[in-house]
């Protein structure tokens, strides 16, 4: 039951109904009911390790808040870890050494292993207090709306509303109910209208890249980026809308990468939840920048490597790591160099930075989007022979479907736009957007909802094309 | 509260008015090949109508014909070779999927376009026989053809009422039917919906749906004048094939129909299976060509001494 499932508004329309309907006290009940009907329509395989891990990092948490020295707290953490994120690394990295290998997974470990080990990480650290309640650790890690692909929540934001919602001091209210439908209407215009067109057309020149020609294979290879920034900002919009409606603020997951002037700053914008995850539980934990530059540029390497195999357990999602980890350690290397230049060229430098980060980013997911690291080198030497072949509009995808991407991402270009306008000046574009007349807004929503709504008829009668993130 | 609820609700309902609204313009050229693009409907042609509708069109036309020729896929592919050089034969063998209610009204068609008809022939392999209202090729087969050009009501009320549960009555309407065939988003929409809650379908080697009809037929045509003949399609000779016809005569015979069509099992045409395609249904066309289908119909003509002074020769 993913968002765009025809169940999917039925489900969501009751847990929200029953979720305020309910007495406060029993609305961690009900969410956590949703959470576990949601993953049980996964398989009961999906639920048993979602339940598995759930108990046994919420066990280890209390284990580790009671013990009385250091050591066994580390032995309560280190059991935690591996209960959670230590397992879901040890099984990439066996089906990458052991390929034909597959240990037991389950649909959005990826996201809620991650979500377990930093709330143990941070029971350890202090930054967090420990969750004696099963029952709000379990809606923690079961959180329908973002169970699936995140955004990977963190125990500091999520339990102090999770607290407030069920104390009755949180109540519904109309402007969060308003923002959360928009957001998810915009969630689904992402994905429905614009990553699964852009998709179909990126996944053909994939599949038959030894026939096109070099510029098409070069488009496809830049163009999977944004099919995939569609299609994760998407799911990331729709997690946030829903969360909204059921009276959670979570943080941003996307934060328009594309707008990004420096590889630091596109990590910074690009799958926020993860990369701070990282950031914090590795890199700094690494020892970060502190330690001086060949430290520095080691634990950017290992960073991005980790980044890599939690993708995927294949070489090409390690290569992607490894390249963005030399992009970042040269960029640390370069940065006073950079520095003198980043002032030049107001505006058009301003762009033409943007550029290069868009080339630089979209370049390394030409690799990510490879079934394998062959073929990723297989399709840049054959952009590199200029070789004639298939053309833009020979491979199943009319021209009219590929006119309406281009018109549709300009536009989402333009709203990115206009929402780093806005946030320059303090709001955002969900502010400025609401400030508009009745008389633009009324007519605007309707206009995405149909489009939604007709776009939505393409999933009708095939296999609807899965969000990306599920899959890790 | 209540009131953004209201204001909620009427956006849901102007958004969904407007989409019928894209519905209604996807009917509509230029729009109907943009939207089918847009939204991968364009698998869903009115391909299927247009084929039966030739067939409408067909045995509708004032000709000379006395005689009719229908059937399936394995008949047409026999007959339809000799189609253009029998002037008193109409040939218009389509496909099991129109179903035997679909054979029904196109012979209802002829005879009434052609009151002095003397013969209407039904040729077909078993599997016509259990061809029902299904979900799949049913709709744009057996209903919306025949809905689009106005017939249905010459079917009998119980088949009729199968119609209805099959597809919905508002849906077997000419204007739906025109408006499915001019719109894939229509079709491809409604067709979906069919897989969705599919209705209880008949099974069988003798449905009740084809029994009936072809009861229908035989009195349609003793009460028109017309003799009516139910000939066996070509077959291979293999054990499943052989285990088929045997299934169908018997529920022939537990339905009381044997002996008004024992000519169908009696004088089966069978070949060597090497004839065949891969499905073991249709003859290889790689090795059948004109002189070979003539030599089946031949044989076919001897065997019942029918389809008199059908020309098998253009020359």
């Amino acid at each position: 039951m993913t968002y765009y499932s025809l169940v999917f508004p039925l489900f969501f329309a009751l847990a929200v109904l029953v979720f305020w309907l309910v007495p406060p006290k029993a609305r961690g009940a009900v969410l956590l009911a949703a959470g576990v009907l949601y993953m049980a329509s996964f398989g009961a395989v999906s639920l048993a390790v979602l339940a598995g891990v759930t108990l046994l990092t919420w066990a280890w948490g209390l284990g580790l808040a009671a013990a009385n020295t250091t050591a066994t707290r580390r032995v309560f953490l280190v059991l935690g870890l591996l209960s959670s994120a230590g397992y879901l690394f040890a099984r990439k990295a066996v089906e990458l050494a052991a390929p034909g290998v597959t240990l037991l997974t389950a649909t959005g470990l990826a996201f809620y292993a991650l979500q377990s080990a930093s709330y143990l990480a941070d029971v350890y650290t202090g930054k967090c207090q420990v969750q004696k309640s099963f029952l709000k650790y379990a809606v923690y890690t079961s959180f329908f709306p973002r169970v699936l692909s995140g955004p990977i929540g963190r125990a500091e934001e999520f339990f102090p509303q999770l607290e407030a919602l069920c104390a009755g001091q949180r109540q519904c209210e109309v402007s969060e109910l308003r923002r959360g439908l928009i957001t998810m209407l915009g969630g689904w215009a992402e994905k429905l209208v614009l990553a699964n067109l852009l998709t179909a057309w990126v996944n053909a020149v994939y599949a038959q890249w030894t026939e096109c020609s070099a510029p098409v294979v070069l488009v496809g290879g830049l163009f999977f980026g944004f099919s995939l920034y569609f299609d994760f900002a998407g799911y990331s919009h729709l997690a946030l809308g829903a969360s909204r409606v059921l009276g959670f603020a979570l943080a941003p997951n996307f934060r328009r990468p594309y707008f990004a002037q420096t590889l630091g700053e596109f990590w910074q914008r690009w799958h926020i939840s993860l990369s701070s995850w990282l950031r914090d539980y590795i890199y700094i934990p690494l020892g970060g920048s502190r330690r001086g530059t060949p430290r520095r540029v080691f634990n950017l390497l290992v960073t991005f490597l980790v980044s890599g195999l939690w993708h995927g357990s294949g070489w090409q999602y390690l290569f992607w790591g490894l390249l963005h980890g030399l992009m970042q350690s040269i960029g640390a290397l370069t940065k006073p160099l950079r520095r003198r230049f980043s002032v030049w060229g107001g505006t058009a430098g301003v762009w033409a930075r943007r550029l290069i980060i868009t080339l630089c980013a979209n370049g390394a997911f030409l690799f990510f989007g490879a079934p394998s690291l062959a073929q990723g080198f297989g399709m840049v030497g054959r952009i590199a022979s200029g070789a004639p072949g298939l053309g833009f509009l020979d491979l199943g995808v009319s021209g009219t479907e590929l006119a309406f991407v281009v018109l549709a991402m300009v536009v989402a270009f333009s709203l990115d736009l206009v929402a780093e306008k806005a946030e320059t000046a303090g709001s955002c574009l969900y502010d400025r957007f609401i400030a508009l007349p009745g008389a633009v807004r009324v007519p605007a929503l309707l206009v995405l909802a149909v489009t939604v709504l007709v776009f939505a008829c393409r999933l009708v009668g095939a296999d609807a094309a899965a969000f990306y993130y599920a899959q890790f | 509260m209540k009131a953004f609820l209201l204001r909620l609700a009427a956006l849901v309902l102007a958004a969904l008015v407007l989409f019928c609204g894209v519905l209604g313009l996807s009917a509509f050229a230029p729009f109907s090949e943009i939207f089918a693009k847009l939204t991968g409907s364009t698998d869903y042609s009115a391909s299927a109508s247009e084929e039966i509708g030739g067939h409408i069109a067909n045995v509708q036309a004032a000709d000379g014909a006395a005689a009719l020729i229908l059937g399936d896929s394995v008949c047409w592919q026999v007959f339809d070779p000799f189609s253009l050089c029998n002037t008193a034969y109409r040939i218009d063998g389509s496909n099991r999927a129109v179903t035997i209610a679909g054979q029904y009204l196109l012979a209802k068609v002829f005879l009434d376009a052609h009151p002095g008809a003397t013969d209407v022939y039904l040729i077909v392999t078993p599997e016509s026989f259990s061809a029902g209202f299904d979900a799949g090729y049913g709709y744009q087969y057996a209903a919306a053809p025949f809905a689009a050009a106005g017939l249905l009501g010459g079917l009998d009320e119980t088949t009729r009422a199968e119609l209805n549960a099959a597809y919905g009555a508002p849906f077997l309407t000419g204007r739906f039917a025109r408006w499915a065939d001019a719109s894939p988003l229509v079709k491809k929409l409604y067709l979906n919906a069919l897989e969705l809650a599919p209705a209880q379908e008949s099974a069988g080697p003798l449905v009740p749906l084809a029994a009936r009809n072809l009861q229908n037929l035989a009195a349609l045509c003793a009460e028109q004048g017309a003799a009516f003949h139910l000939l066996c399609a070509p077959l291979a000779d293999t054990e499943a094939r052989r285990s088929t016809m045997a299934a169908l005569e018997a529920a022939f015979r537990e339905q009381g129909l044997y002996d008004s069509y024992s000519a169908y099992f009696t004088e089966t045409p069978w070949y060597d299976p090497g004839l065949f395609g891969e499905d073991g249904i249709h003859f290889d066309n790689t090795v059948a060509d004109m002189e070979f289908y003539a030599s089946v119909v031949q044989d076919i003509q001897t065997a019942t001494g029918l389809l008199d002074g059908l020309v098998l020769s253009y020359d």
